[in-house]
């Protein structure tokens, strides 16, 4: 028990508690756009803490790169397949103009 | 290799998995719900990067140097599965338009 994996442990936890946050709000939320506000939470500081984490709990050299590639490879790609995602959402959805002024009229 | 062998830096790292997968569940419920595909793709999409950050934990538990290997691949899988199944269901949907206008033609 060194003062390295006290801080790996902290880290690690920290990632878990973001990632439970993260899944409250997909739980939660009901409209697609607002759940990948959520999702996106858990994809960049979730796996950042989690990984970094892990990595201050690794022995070898070669391992803790192979998972800082990991982090650069899902931050790269998570904001395209968000942005894929939504614009999805706001092709196939008919009514979304309605949506929007709806919401508008209630706040 | 049971629980109560492993060292205390093991013991932490069993109980985060064990969350992880009960938040692994909770996404699926999730996923099975939502009431429009977009719904299902952005859960499937959470469950894929938890699953990522399982395995890399899985990997410094067993201190296995491949299984980070693995986590990059599952991190690319998912990359790809969300990417195929937006296009594909883009490229469907503007095909229907397209064909709606040419019969009211």
């Amino acid at each position: 028990m060194t003062i390295r994996d006290i801080c790996g442990l902290i880290m690690l936890f920290g990632g878990l508690f973001v990632f439970i946050v993260c899944t409250i709000g997909i739980f939660r939320f009901s409209y697609v756009l607002d759940m990948m506000h959520a999702a996106a939470t858990g994809d960049t500081l979730g796996i950042l803490l989690s990984v970094i984490g892990i990595i201050l709990l690794s022995h070898t050299l070669s391992h803790a790169l192979k998972l800082l590639a990991v982090i650069l490879f899902i931050w790269l790609t998570s904001p395209v397949a968000t942005h894929l995602i939504g614009k999805t959402e706001l092709l196939t959805y008919k009514d979304v103009d309605e949506f929007v002024r709806r919401n508008n009229d209630d706040t | 290799m049971t629980f109560s062998s492993l060292s205390f830096v093991g013991k932490a790292l069993a109980i985060y998995i064990i969350v992880m997968a009960v938040l692994v569940i909770f996404c699926m419920i999730r996923a099975v719900k939502g009431p429009r595909f977009t719904n299902r793709v952005v859960a499937v999409n959470v469950i894929g990067t938890m699953a990522t950050a399982m395995i890399a934990a899985i990997s410094a538990l067993l201190k296995e140097d491949f299984l980070a290997d693995v986590a990059i691949v599952y991190a690319l899988l998912n990359f790809l599965s969300v990417v195929v199944l937006c296009r594909v269901v883009t490229l469907h949907h503007k095909g229907r338009l397209k064909h709606i206008k040419e019969e009211k033609k």
